[in-house]
């Protein structure tokens, strides 16, 4: 080939790169970058009791702390629709309001702060308390487990109530002894109560691994939002597709949300 | 005697009747006692014998020959001087015979030859100061026929006689050109003159002449092509179907085809990989090792319909996408339709690839095989009865070091995040699916894993029972079985010393039959019905399977984990025609049904079914498309496609057009446009670790709408003799398109899960511009590539337009090759811009009601960042082992696999560890040796 062809090449070649590069008009990179300036808010009303309201920073990828630093004096307003009150900072990032009648059925609550020129806002509803909350034993054997034998028959407590509106459930099992005793005595975790977020169902089946320790339980019905599944349910986070979890907040993260019980009484023994 | 064999071969092959007119004159003997140089012993049997022997005389005079000859057959005599001093000699098309010392000599002496030219009337021809050379034309008893006539003949591989589909034949000098169709006949209409010759081209074969004269043109022509010989600077892979300075075929939009048997002298993973050999055209994308499957201009390796002998093939990789699922040996002819295809084609909106398989050789029975780090591989070919081959090519992969390599890149993996798929972030808790059972601490458990492996299977049954039909049943089974199971035996004072085995095990494949009858009515009209099936499966199996004793003691079998099935049938039959109408219009029709099954399947701990999912679909429709030479140099192609689908009950009608414009002899147009449907969609989960990584699903015209595509491709080339340079620029635009994503909602302790489907519905578009300069001739060949592209897609679940997951902006490739001799040396370098990804920017926790800490990630947008560019550097060295009359008979390569053990970025991964979130980059394969030795009997 001769060079005055390859000159003409190189020519042809030039020309249909500039003219596609300008098809490919220069289209800015809408790449979101972190916003760290969202704050974390974690709420649960309950009537009766009083308000609470944590809020934090979000941490960076390779923080080793549990939770995000305290996000410290902020002004707090919580509505009800007609007052309007100011939460008062307790502890660093902890914000109250000490009246625990505030909190009542079925109104809605409206929680506001300014941070960094933007106004931070979620809203939640009271749901209604559970109704006709049953159980069909009051007391649940726990089987003995051990080496070399078969275990007998675990035998589950039936719990049932009407949701006749397919209303959101969860259920938490508080144990209220002093020092309970453990059912397995090589497990050392220490206790903590039991949580289950059921969805909308009527009726719970424990199970054996329910009970990781003996004696008096309060089994608490909760009527939750299905704000509150949502946001501490929510997957994402896999490792090749991620999304991102669900938040009531409006220009922040986390759960602002209310909840009602109803409680039952439950003697765990071995 | 084994030389002796392969010229009765050849005679018998040239004795093919409609050859007889270029007759190997192989009964020539020689007597006589002779003590003379080599040359001029050559040029005694030029002068004895009828026979063209083409030398070089300088190289000839250094040897003698001392010998007594009585009544020697001229084949053995040539056959046992070349052997005796080394060299070899070549049988061209036209029966000349070239004495050489190497390959290369062929092309030497031919081109000498040539420029000598036609002075001299003698039969022998030396290079050197007298030369003899060979009468070019054939000599005519009749005068030449003036009246325009048609001629109809085939083309086929002068060795084997295997058709060869879509070789392009032309008249030389004239625009009237043609090309095969799949059983390698073609008709050629209005040819003026009985003096015409026809020039033929096919990949991977040398370049032929056929001489027109007035006996043959009265009967079915039979053109036997010789396989190229590497030395004769074939181009392994052209962007149009035939190489070559007159004629090649510059009326194809878009479309590259492949010789099978020349990608040996690419670099390679351990396999001569079929679709992997596409990636290194412009438009295909380089960068997805993990995908064996074609992301043609921005599409999606499921937007590319893969036919084998005319049957869809659903899963069209090995392990995890790294290898094709076809085995080269078994395939004739691959051509890939990059977009703007014919009518003939539908139901995907990108591309098209089209493998026809071998039928095998009808002349003799042949052995071959292939032996290499990953996999074993046979292949025989044999004629029945002179109506009727067969075919047989098997494939098996050995779980070998590279099989490891690749499988624990995977596996090793999925340790640390298998668990990440469900639970938000907490992928560091990981483990074997099951738990591991850490709790029965130091009691000695036994671990046992089995063997994966992956296999294919081609077989053909050919029958022509005449002239104008013929029969062909072919099957192709391929299958892949990843086990990534353990056995756990427990000692006995656990469960009573039972076992409990971990299954994590994926099976998946291809089964797909056809029974095609083609049917030539007469000169011009052709017909191909073909009757087909083709199944798919995919079945994840991750769980635990434990027994225990129940009340009474008996055992009971407890399974607890996921389990996943895709079943997919095709049960099809289609016909397609094509009528020649006149020497500037042909028109190609048909009509196609098919009846589809898919199902799927995803249940939990073998009680609870979480998606169970069957569809069937009917879908129905027809096409017409015309060719028309409007000039002779314009060329168009206008089709019509129609389609009616039984889900949505509506009629889908896609209008083809391309058309081709030679502005000059070098310098050609060509542009076309279309609109594409799709109604079989393959979506992709999520992660690719916690399941299968993908599925197919029907449109059902509701949550998975029909998606359409509409091409616009404009471009041109300019070739030289030895330079091809090609432009093509693209715009897709691309309408309901499907996402899918997976969510596992409620407690898994409280026994209510469910599987909650979302299917996000969208647009986009994909636009590029592809260059390439490739080398044609020569000892030196190759090209480079660059492509230029975007590929957007609009989904409003994600916020608008993002870049598409398969959106590569850059993408620069160079392939060479060199060849010296036996030796062919060769490298490829890629550049590929990294694929967009979506990331985590933030972690926070809060604590639920009871005070239990979750960790949760915040998002960047969809795909807004970019992993680093991809590059690599691949070679290999290629020894051919030929025969003393240059018939190749097996080679030996030695290739290496990203030569700077570049870590090219397949993914990232996330897990939460002590609160921190740990990124770590998963690779693609480092550095990666292999070797390969293929053998063939004859």
């Amino acid at each position: 080939m001769e060079i005055k062809e390859i000159y003409r090449y190189v020519v042809l070649a030039g020309i249909a790169v500039i003219v596609v590069t300008s098809l490919f008009s220069c289209k800015k990179e809408n790449a979101v970058l972190a916003d760290y300036t969202r704050p974390v808010v974690q709420a649960y009303l309950i009537p009766g009791t009083i308000v609470t309201v944590k809020v934090y920073y979000q941490k960076y990828l390779d923080d080793t702390i549990s939770h995000g630093f305290p996000l410290k004096a902020l002004k707090l307003k919580l509505s009800d629709g007609t007052q309007s009150v100011s939460l008062t900072e307790t502890a660093d990032g902890v914000y109250q309001y000490a009246d625990s009648s505030f909190i009542k059925d079925r109104m809605t609550y409206k929680l506001s702060f300014d941070y960094l020129d933007k106004t931070i806002s979620a809203e939640t509803t009271v749901p209604d308390k559970p109704v006709g909350f049953s159980a069909s034993a009051n007391t649940q054997a726990v089987p003995v487990f051990s080496f070399g034998t078969e275990p007998e028959a675990f035998v589950p407590v039936v719990f049932k109530w009407s949701n006749p509106d397919q209303g959101h459930y969860m259920m938490v099992f508080k144990n209220t002894d002093a020092y309970p005793s453990r059912v397995n005595s090589r497990d050392t975790r220490a206790y903590k109560d039991a949580e289950e977020i059921l969805g909308q169902v009527s009726s719970f089946q424990t199970q054996q691994m329910t009970f990781n320790f003996l004696g008096n339980y309060k089994v608490l019905l909760f009527r939750i939002n299905k704000e509150y599944s949502d946001a501490l349910n929510s997957g994402g986070g896999t490792s090749l597709n991620l999304t991102n979890p669900y938040t009531n907040v409006v220009n922040g993260l986390g759960v602002f949300t209310a909840m009602r019980a109803d409680t039952l009484d439950l003697k765990v023994y071995q | 005697m084994r030389i002796f064999l392969l010229l009765l071969v050849l005679t018998a092959t040239t004795g093919y009747t409609a050859m007889a007119q270029r007759p190997l004159v192989t009964e020539a003997k020689i007597s006589g006692f002779y003590t003379l140089s080599l040359d001029k012993m050559m040029d005694t049997l030029n002068a004895k014998c009828p026979v063209h022997i083409v030398y070089d005389r300088d190289m000839l005079s250094q040897y003698d020959v001392v010998d007594h000859f009585n009544d020697e057959n001229l084949k053995d005599l040539l056959a046992a001087v070349c052997k005796k001093n080394g060299l070899r000699y070549w049988v061209d098309a036209d029966q000349t015979i070239y004495i050489i010392r190497i390959p290369e000599d062929v092309n030497r002496l031919k081109k000498n030859k040539a420029a000598i030219g036609l002075k001299d009337e003698g039969r022998g021809v030396h290079v050197g100061q007298t030369v003899n050379s060979v009468k070019d034309v054939v000599e005519r008893k009749t005068p030449a026929r003036q009246i325009p006539f048609n001629i109809t003949g085939r083309v086929i591989d002068r060795s084997s006689g295997e058709s060869l589909p879509s070789a392009h034949v032309q008249l030389r000098h004239l625009n009237i050109s043609t090309s095969t169709n799949a059983d390698g006949y073609f008709t050629l209409i209005n040819v003026p003159a009985d003096t015409c010759r026809l020039d033929i081209n096919f990949s991977g074969y040398q370049q032929d002449t056929y001489y027109l004269n007035a006996e043959n043109i009265k009967k079915e022509i039979v053109i036997g092509l010789f396989p190229a010989v590497r030395a004769l600077n074939e181009v392994v892979i052209t962007d149009k179907r035939a190489e070559g300075l007159m004629s090649t075929n510059k009326r194809r939009v878009s479309v590259l085809q492949i010789s099978p048997s020349k990608l040996e002298e690419l670099p390679n993973i351990g396999e001569k990989d079929i679709l992997r050999s596409f990636q290194l055209m412009p438009g295909i994308s380089a960068s997805n090792e993990s995908s064996s499957g074609a992301y043609v201009r921005g599409g999606t390796p499921d937007q590319n319909l893969v036919l084998f002998d005319g049957f869809t093939v659903y899963q069209v990789d090995h392990l995890y996408g790294f290898f094709s699922a076809f085995n080269s040996n078994a395939v004739k002819d691959v051509t890939m339709y990059k977009g703007g295809f014919s009518a003939k084609y539908g139901g995907r909106l990108s591309s098209v690839t089209d493998i026809v398989g071998k039928e095998g050789n009808s002349k003799e029975t042949n052995i071959a095989g292939d032996l290499s780090l990953l996999s074993a591989n046979v292949f025989v070919e044999k004629p029945i009865n002179d109506k009727s081959t067969l075919l047989l090519a098997y494939r098996r992969s050995y779980q070998g070091p590279l099989y490891d390599k690749i499988f624990n890149k995977f596996n090793s993996s999925s340790a640390t995040t298998a668990a990440g798929g469900n639970r938000p972030a907490n992928a560091g808790t990981g483990g074997p699916p099951g738990g591991g059972g850490g709790g029965f601490g130091g009691n000695a458990a036994s671990v046992s894993t089995p063997a994966s492996y992956f296999y294919d299977l081609n077989a053909k049954y050919t029958y022509a029972p005449d002239d104008q039909n013929r029969f062909s049943w072919s099957i192709y089974q391929g299958n892949d079985n990843l086990d990534n199971s353990r056995t756990l035996t427990l000692p006995a004072a656990i469960n009573s010393g039972r076992d409990i085995s971990m299954s994590d095990k994926t099976t998946y494949g291809n089964l797909g039959s056809s029974l095609k009858w083609s049917s030539r009515w007469n000169s011009k009209l052709y017909s191909n019905t073909l009757l087909s099936y083709s199944t798919y499966h995919s079945d994840r199996d991750n769980s635990t399977k434990l027994t225990v004793q129940d009340d009474d003691g008996n055992d009971q079998e407890i399974s607890t984990g996921t389990f996943e099935k895709n079943n997919l049938k095709d049960f099809s039959l289609k016909s397609d025609w094509e009528y020649q109408l006149g020497g500037q219009f042909k028109a190609l029709f048909g009509a196609f049904g098919s009846r589809q099954n898919v199902s799927y399947e995803s249940s939990q701990n073998d009680t609870s079914k979480l998606i169970d999912q069957h569809t069937k679909a009917l879908i129905l429709g027809g096409y017409g498309e015309l060719e028309a030479d409007l000039t002779t140099q314009l060329q168009v192609k206008a089709g019509l496609r129609e389609t009616w689908y039984d889900q949505t009950r509506k009629t889908y009608l896609e209008p083809r057009f391309s058309a081709t414009y030679a502005v000059t002899d070098k310098f050609t147009l060509k542009a076309s446009t279309g609109k594409f449907y799709q109604f079989t969609n393959r979506v992709l989960r999520e992660d690719i670790l916690s399941g299968s990584r993908d599925f197919w699903v029907l449109s059902n015209g509701d949550a998975i709408p029909v998606s359409a595509a509409v091409h616009y491709i404009g471009g041109f080339s300019y070739e030289t003799g030895q330079f091809l340079f090609d432009v093509e620029s693209y715009y897709k635009k691309l309408d309901n398109l499907s996402e899918y994503a997976q969510r596992l909602t409620g407690n898994r302790r409280g026994g209510t899960v469910s599987l909650e489907e979302h299917f996000y519905n969208g647009s986009g578009y994909a636009k590029g511009i592809e260059l390439m300069l490739q080398k044609t001739r020569g000892r030196y060949t190759g090209w480079i590539s660059y492509t230029l592209a975007e590929a957007t897609n609009n989904f409003a679940a994600y916020g608008g337009e993002f870049a598409a997951s398969q959106d590569t902006r850059h993408e620069f490739k160079t392939v060479n090759l060199y060849h010296y001799g036996k030796w062919t040396f060769s490298a490829t370098w890629i550049f590929a811009t990294g694929k967009p990804y979506t990331a985590p920017l933030t972690s926070y926790t809060i604590d639920d009601y009871t005070g239990t800490a979750k960790t949760f990630l915040t998002i960047s947008d969809k795909n807004a960042l970019r992993m680093p560019a991809y590059h690599r550097l691949d070679a290999s060295i290629t020894y051919d082992l030929i025969k003393v009359d240059s018939r190749k008979t097996g080679s030996i390569g030695f290739s290496l696999f990203n030569i700077y053990n570049r870590a090219n970025v397949w993914y990232k991964q996330y897990n939460v560890v002590n609160n921190q979130v740990v990124t770590s980059n998963v690779n693609y394969l480092g550095l990666t040796p292999n070797l390969t030795l293929s053998l063939r009997w004859k």
